[in-house]
């Protein structure tokens, strides 16, 4: 799959969820999701994930436990 | 008797048959003159006359009649009358039958011969009838009502015989026991009638001398009713007394009809009458449940029993007081009953009950016939329903009902039910009828006997309440599916239905009893909620058997309840992971049920793994606390979590377990699979998806009834199906051990002596059991299978055999809960050689994309995304991983959604289903487990000596086969070489059995010219060295050997067989099976043909006390019990 896809670039998008993915740059994005400003490859991508996406825990647990 | 009037005959073709008809009689009995009393057997007439005439009359006739046709019209007037009618001469039209018929005719189509729908009542007099009276007034009857002359012929038409005389036989009862007059009275009773020869009445008169005597009439459904049997009742008085013709002037109003219809006329209003059952059944539940004590088969047959309670006015007192302030008909007061006494058993609140109505125009008051249609009339129950407001909701159901009636039950069935969905019956599965017959009976030659109808050991429901309003009392009767219910079972049923009744009625304005679906402050149910209510329902219900083990639904509870009082004790909170290393079991099951009931998610842990991988998988999953039942598994987690032995737990009071609510969202369970950077990935699974896949799945429904086979590791994710599918649904979890597994043999008994109705498969597994014992599965009600791409000549095997009555391929990674897509296996996709992988769960959707992430046009193949409620958050501690599998969907109807990656690539088919291809990157199924080849590699990279190594997987007839190709590097002075055996048994103590690679030792890694790992060159290494006889570098534990000859036969037979399941020309007696990449599997597969060829059945677990092939021999020879000479006992068994 690296092969497929080693050239392209990618955007950091998170949803209501704070849920972190990744998406292809220049492709609308999907309803729900919102593009956080870092773009890269797919690996630069990722590894910003790494650093930003600590609890993974969707939001709506979180506020159930009582937490935010 | 006196000679009756024929009809007049029409014209000269009747009179032609009539005379044919008569040479025909002339001939073969001798007569000189024949006439319409003369009767063939008393004219001398035998069987073989009767077939040389009846030959004659089909050439006559120029009709297929039936050759026994004269035993039916033995009269010749009778004869002639019916050959005039089938000849189409005098006869009126056939005509397209009614909707209540049709109803009632396919269910006949669907279980000919049997009694569900015949109407037996029996009427006891003190003193003896005129049988010539009878006889006389019967088939007067028939001239009266057109119905009691109507026959129904295929495709569904109704025609009516100008003339019948309807069977009246006499019996001598004077010295007959009364258990022979029951069975007699039951045959009468049960007989099936011939529907396309009319009448469909007969009667039985019994003479019982000075004790009276008894008239049993058994009349088909459908061509009576309620109404009906009054009218005969009073018209069969009027005639036998000698009365004239004329319609009933007494009337059958109010006696014996049908409550609902006594609402009297309602405008219909067939324009919105589609529009308003539409919103009623929008949703509606598919099924009831009923809390049966056997498995729930495929079909429900008709055979059915009764209970029966009669109520006296005096205890019916409160309810009928109530009923009168609430100004409720006694019909709604009972519906009103049972459905707070349905709601009551099966803890439904949302119900539907079938509820018969009479579609009678004013013309047809005085008509026999049958009238009667059913409503599925639905009630649902919020939390807060009193009877009170359950009683308004009743009349206001009913009421709108009937002013949307004119919708025959037939079209709403076409039009809400699924026409495939056959395991249930359509929209409702009970009904209810409520009939006062306190003034129904007969009255002849000045006797009096009350009407009693008499059961006819069948079912028309899963269960019906029948409520007979009598003289004296009121008759309850569940009348039960006999497939469902044992008598014992049905009659602890019915009286708790009828105690919650009583409940219910005393304090109308509290709220119902029974069960409450156990709503949390969130307003969600889990399983473990499910399991609560089974347990408060059914305390006594077997939840989980083992063995000679069992446990009861109430002490799972009690029990669970105490480890999560523990646990919460000892500090732990909501959202918290509980490692539980144990095997599949009681404990196990107890332990993860007391984990959910904290508030916590469960992290199942493989007992058989390393204790290095269940520690890092411990840590990777940040479990908090540990539950175990053995030793060896707490000291394996001493000092990386809390420890806690479930024996102590248990000795917590269960009263301090507060329950926790929790959400959707909330994590049920921590899952781990093999990760290609070389770590398991711990899958975080909520509680919604493990609702998507069991409570609330479609593709089986899991009932009280249904007995689970528990085979999966727990720690594999189908184990979530297994548990949860069974004790969410009330039913039975059976475990079934490691050595059931293993061997055919074993599993066939099992499944067989524990009446397993649904088991889940991995097609490894599936496919030796298939091998060797195909007719295994017979009983089961659900067999599913997956984990990897199944054999279709397997299936074929099986359904060319013994196949249970639904076999389900079941596909999806554990990210998606277990399963993604399910489909219903049909001899056509055999037949094709394609099982599609089928349909997404309820609120989950799959999408074959591709590159560029766009749809895959049919034909087409692209990676298969799958999404919706089963889907897990991500990987505990692996953000960046989750990001990857989980990708934004754009697709969705809601923003915001994910899809997660399979990595599956599938082929989208012609009607858009999916078809399994394979895998895009590295990942292998091996006996259902997800390998990750790199995981496998890292693990080998990190021996000692090893300087290179490529991990590959091939097919093989077992599954996916790991091979691991090692070279050494740079030898050190004095350290041994690289030896495969050695490197195995490392390995052994890092890596799960199924994840063991086959080593092989190179010189060094071929490559191909653009410079990655030549996997041809490598395969051929291994055939070179495995063809070359004594493969020197695969693993080996005694060396080389020279090839010992075989002293006797049975050493040969086990080497040879050594040799075809290891697929190696090597077998030396030193030969470790686990080293020259056996597995428990292959094991199985060895001992099972060992089995077929000597007779020998040597046990999984001694063979692996000793895996080389010397100590198998010895093994089999111990079990053939011969010491010195072998010798084969007996030869093929299959």
């Amino acid at each position: 799959m690296s092969e497929r896809t080693a050239e392209a670039q990618y955007t950091v998008v998170c949803n209501t969820e704070e849920q972190y993915s990744i998406w292809a740059e220049g492709r609308p994005v999907p309803g729900g999701w919102r593009h956080t400003g870092v773009s890269g490859t797919k690996e630069e991508c990722l590894a910003h994930i790494g650093t930003v996406w600590t609890d993974m825990r969707p939001k709506s647990l979180r506020v159930a436990m009582g937490e935010n | 008797m006196a000679e009756r009037p024929l009809p007049a005959p029409g014209n000269a073709a009747v009179a032609d048959l009539r005379e044919g008809v008569a040479d025909i009689w002339r001939k073969t009995l001798g007569l000189s003159e024949v006439r319409d009393e003369h009767h063939f057997f008393d004219e001398g007439g035998d069987s073989l006359l009767a077939v040389d005439a009846a030959t004659l009359l089909r050439e006559l006739t120029g009709t297929e009649l039936a050759l026994d046709i004269l035993y039916d019209y033995p009269e010749f007037g009778a004869l002639t009358t019916l050959l005039a009618g089938t000849d189409g001469i005098s006869a009126p039209e056939p005509r397209a039958l009614t909707g209540p018929e049709e109803r009632l005719w396919i269910t006949e189509q669907l279980h000919h011969g049997s009694a569900v729908y015949h109407i037996a009542v029996r009427y006891r007099f003190d003193g003896a009838l005129d049988a010539a009276r009878l006889r006389a007034a019967l088939d007067a009857l028939a001239v009266e009502h057109e119905a009691l002359r109507r026959g129904f012929v295929r495709p569904g038409l109704a025609v009516a015989a100008a003339k019948v005389s309807v069977p009246l036989r006499w019996v001598d009862g004077r010295n007959i026991p009364e258990t022979s007059v029951s069975e007699l009275l039951d045959t009468e009773a049960r007989t099936p009638f011939d529907l396309a020869r009319p009448p469909l009445l007969r009667a039985l008169l019994l003479d019982q001398g000075d004790s009276g005597s008894q008239l049993l009439l058994t009349v088909h459904h459908l061509v009576c009713d309620g109404i009906s049997l009054s009218l005969l009742e009073s018209e069969l008085q009027r005639l036998y007394e000698g009365g004239r013709k004329g319609p009933s002037d007494d009337g059958a109003d109010g006696h014996g009809r049908e409550a609902a219809s006594s609402t009297g006329e309602v405008k219909p209003e067939p324009g919105s009458a589609l529009d308003f059952w539409h919103t009623a059944l929008a949703d509606a539940p598919r099924g009831l449940s009923l809390p049966h004590d056997l498995p729930r088969p495929a079909r429900l047959g008709t055979a059915g029993g009764a209970h029966r309670v009669t109520l006296t006015d005096e205890q019916l007192a409160p309810v009928f007081a109530f009923a009168e302030q609430e100004r409720l008909s006694d019909f709604m007061t009972w519906l009103a009953a049972y459905v707070v006494g349905l709601a009551a058993v099966t803890g439904d609140r949302d119900l539907v009950v079938a509820v018969p109505l009479s579609a009678r125009e004013r013309e047809q008051r005085d008509e026999v016939g049958m009238f009667v249609d059913v409503l599925p009339l639905r009630f649902t129950l919020p939390p807060g329903t009193t009877a009170r407001t359950l009683v308004r909701q009743v009349r206001r159901v009913v009421t709108q009902a009937l002013a949307h009636r004119r919708i025959p039950f037939q079209t709403l069935v076409e039009e809400f039910w699924p026409s495939g969905e056959r395991a249930r019956a359509p929209l409702a599965q009970t009904s209810l009828t409520y009939l006062d017959t306190s003034w129904c009976g007969l009255r002849l030659g000045g006797h009096w006997a009350e009407r009693e109808q008499l059961g006819t050991g069948t079912a028309k429901y899963e269960v019906l309440w029948q409520v007979t309003k009598r003289a004296r009392g009121t008759v309850c009767e569940l009348e039960y599916a006999a497939d469902l219910f044992t008598a014992e079972h049905a009659a602890a049923v019915h009286e708790r239905l009828l105690t919650a009744v009583r409940d219910a009625f005393a304090a109308p304005d509290s709220e119902l009893p029974g069960p409450i679906t156990p709503t949390t402050a969130t307003g969600f149910t889990g399983v473990h909620d499910r399991v609560r209510r089974h347990a408060e329902v059914r305390p006594g219900a077997t939840a989980v058997q083992h063995g000679a083990d069992t446990i009861s639904y109430g002490e799972l509870d009690r029990r669970a309840r105490a480890v999560a009082a523990g646990l919460r004790t000892a500090g732990f909170v909501r959202g918290g992971v509980v490692a539980v290393p144990m095997e599949r079991g009681i404990a196990a099951v107890t332990a993860c049920l007391g984990v959910l009931y904290a508030g916590g998610a469960y992290l199942p842990v493989d007992t058989a793994q390393p204790a290095g991988r269940t520690r890092d998988i411990v840590s990777a999953a940040a479990a908090t606390a540990a539950v175990v039942s053995d030793e060896g598994a707490a000291g394996m987690l001493a000092g990386v979590v809390p420890v806690h032995r479930l024996d102590e737990l248990l000795a917590t009071d269960p009263q301090l377990c507060e329950p926790v609510p929790l959400t959707g969202a909330d994590v049920a369970y921590v899952m781990c699979t093999s990760g290609s950077t070389g770590q398991p990935k711990a899958v975080i699974v909520p509680h919604r998806a493990v609702n998507r896949l069991v409570p609330d799945a479609e593709f089986v429904t899991f009932s009280p009834g249904d007995r689970v086979a528990h085979v999966s590791n727990p720690a594999f994710d189908a184990a979530t199906f297994e548990v949860w599918g069974a004790l969410a649904g009330g039913g039975v979890l059976v475990v079934a051990d490691r050595d059931v597994l293993l061997s055919p043999a074993r599993m066939r008994a099992f499944l067989a002596e524990q009446r397993i109705t649904v088991m889940f498969l991995t097609v490894t597994l599936f496919n030796q059991l298939v091998d060797f014992a195909p007719d295994a599965f017979r009983h089961l009600r659900v067999l599913l299978f997956g984990g990897e791409k199944q054999d279709v000549r397997r299936l074929e095997r099986l359904f060319g055999e013994h196949p249970p009555a639904q076999v389900v391929n079941g596909y999806g990674p554990t990210e998606n809960t277990t399963f993604s897509t399910t489909h219903a296996v049909t001899p056509q996709d055999i037949a094709a050689g394609v099982i599609p992988l089928g349909r997404p769960l309820p609120r989950s959707t799959a999408y074959a994309l591709d590159e560029s992430g766009k749809p895959v046009p049919p034909g087409g193949t692209g990676e298969l995304y799958v999404g919706g409620d089963g889907l897990a958050h991500g990987y505990l501690g692996a953000p960046e991983l989750t990001a990857a599998a989980f990708v934004p969907d754009p697709f969705a109807t809601e923003p915001g959604q994910r899809l997660y990656r399979t990595g599956d690539q599938v082929r989208v088919g012609p009607d858009g289903g999916y078809a399994y291809v394979g895998r895009f990157d590295d990942q292998v199924k091996v006996r259902g487990h997800r390998v990750e080849l790199a995981e496998v590699e890292w693990a080998v990279r990190r021996q000692a000596g090893v300087a290179d190594a490529v991990v590959l997987s091939r097919r093989t007839p077992d599954g996916a086969e790991i091979l691991a190709f090692v070279s050494a590097g740079a030898r050190m002075e004095g350290t041994e070489p690289l030896n495969a055996a050695s490197l195995s048994t490392a390995l052994r103590a890092q890596l799960p059995p199924y994840m063991l690679p086959t080593v092989v030792v190179v010189d060094r890694v071929p490559v191909t010219p653009n410079g990655k790992a030549d996997r041809t060159a490598l395969l051929d290494t291994l055939s070179q060295t495995r063809r070359e006889n004594n493969a020197p570098d695969v693993a080996q534990d005694t060396g080389r050997q020279p090839q010992e000859p075989h002293p006797d036969e049975v050493d040969e037979t086990v080497a040879a067989l050594w040799r075809k399941v290891l697929d190696t020309e090597r077998a030396l007696p030193g030969d470790d099976f686990l080293n020259l990449g056996g597995h428990s599997l292959k094991a199985m597969r060895l001992l099972a043909l060992l089995d077929e060829e000597l007779g020998a059945d040597v046990e999984l677990v001694d063979f692996l006390e000793n895996p080389t092939l010397g100590g198998l021999a010895a093994l089999v020879r111990e079990q053939l019990g011969e010491e010195d000479t072998a010798r084969p006992r007996r030869g093929r068994t299959s």
